[in-house]
């Protein structure tokens, strides 16, 4: 091993927690009302910032990773984060915005250790999986206002989850949920409805 | 409460974080092209870093924890970690190489908050769970090249998976899966070969 490798091995990490701090300030500072735990890890390219919509309110637990590519080379569909104002993102999820829009409506939580991916890789036989470009025909995740999905959920690329439903713990979700209904499983499928919302919801 | 009491109550988490420190610096030191992210946590042996073999541009994701003890009081199986070339290795993930070699061949993906396990505990009645040895008869977990395991998924100790197959996400694997399958659910079986179209079940992020 050369000096140049233990150089290396003690200035990278810190420079990349540096950089790491500089994000987190420039989210913080756009969005004073968020209430973020020093913990989170903000991940995006310095200019595109703007494709980081944060309502109101908004509160992010420990441990949470948010990821906001709006380019990227893999894909040609930008990749954006809305989060509704007063939503919630609990200890330890990922939120990967990059290939596809991720949005959170108003007042919704995303339980801890959630997976949400905005773009999957492909699978065709005989490729290098990782190094090909992703899917662009199901991509982004939209999540309604007032959902709550259960810890350890994961959210494929191409969810709708409609306003008012509920995700059971441990679910994996793609495709469409119509809004007011519990869901769950792997994959996540109909448990119940959720009966009519009540007025002023 | 004692004035000692406080002492190592702030000493304690420092020391700890120092040896996490060294722990990842010789591992970056080792591995030139190794990206590790700086909240990654390395838990090895100090002597034992010859027991993680990392290849050539692998990614080590935010909050991943991996754990390498090559020799346990609890396991007669030394523990390995060998990753191949360019795998990324995701954000939260949990590989426990103890009692058993976790190997990842080239080009393969673990995405996030997943869970690899080389050796289990022991269920039988009666005996404190987490104190006797660990099974020795199932062990280990063979990853084959280009493969993805979707995110929250269990790996359990004795599994192999073979080349270019997909493991859907949160699924609880157990035993063999065959090269070029795609597997999913809990517990995981066959869904599909890759190739043919039957779109009903998830697939891996």
């Amino acid at each position: 091993m050369s000096v140049g490798n233990h150089v290396r091995a003690f200035v990278t990490p810190l420079r990349k927690r540096a950089v790491m701090s500089l994000l987190s300030h420039r989210v913080r500072a756009r969005n004073p009302t968020m209430d973020a735990h020093p913990t989170v890890i903000w991940d995006y390219g310095y200019r595109d910032i703007n494709a980081l919509e944060i309502g109101k309110d908004v509160w992010i637990g420990p441990n949470v990773e948010i990821l906001v590519y709006h380019r990227s080379p893999s894909s040609s569909v930008p990749g954006r984060l809305i989060l509704g104002d007063g939503s919630i993102i609990a200890l330890g999820a990922e939120i990967r915005a990059a290939g596809g829009t991720i949005r959170v409506g108003k007042g919704s939580g995303v339980g801890q250790y959630n997976v949400v991916v905005a773009a999957n890789h492909q699978m065709r036989p005989g490729e290098a999986r990782f190094h090909t470009g992703w899917d662009e025909e199901r991509c982004g995740v939209d999540i309604g206002e007032n959902v709550w999905t259960g810890a350890g959920c994961i959210i494929l690329p191409g969810t709708v989850i409609g306003d008012n439903s509920v995700i059971a713990a441990g679910s994996v979700v793609r495709g469409t949920i119509p809004p007011g209904e519990l869901w769950g499983g792997v994959p996540a499928k109909r448990i119940k409805s959720l009966g009519p919302a009540k007025s002023g919801e | 409460m004692s004035l000692i009491d406080y002492v190592s109550a702030f000493l304690k988490p420092l020391k700890k974080r120092a040896t996490m420190s060294i722990l990842a610096y010789r591992v970056r030191a080792r591995n030139r092209t190794l990206t590790a992210h700086p909240t990654s946590i390395w838990d090895y042996g100090y002597h034992d870093l010859h027991a993680i073999e990392i290849g050539e541009g692998v990614t080590v994701g935010p909050y991943a924890l991996v754990l390498v003890y090559h020799r346990s009081p609890l396991s007669s199986i030394p523990g390995r970690l060998i990753i191949g070339d360019r795998c990324a290795i995701s954000f939260g993930v949990c590989i426990r190489a103890a009692g058993g070699t976790v190997r990842i061949g080239n080009g393969s993906a673990v995405a996030a908050n997943s869970v690899l396990i080389a050796a289990n505990h022991m269920i039988k009645p009666g005996e404190p769970r987490f104190k006797v040895k660990w099974d020795e008869t199932f062990s280990g977990i063979e990853i084959g090249s280009n493969v993805w395991v979707g995110a929250g998924c269990v790996l359990l100790p004795g599994v192999v998976i073979g080349d270019d197959a997909v493991i859907a996400a949160g699924s609880v694997v157990k035993g063999t899966v065959p090269s070029g399958e795609i597997w999913g659910g809990v517990p995981a079986r066959k869904l599909r070969r890759i190739g043919e179209q039957n779109a009903a079940e998830p697939e891996s992020a």
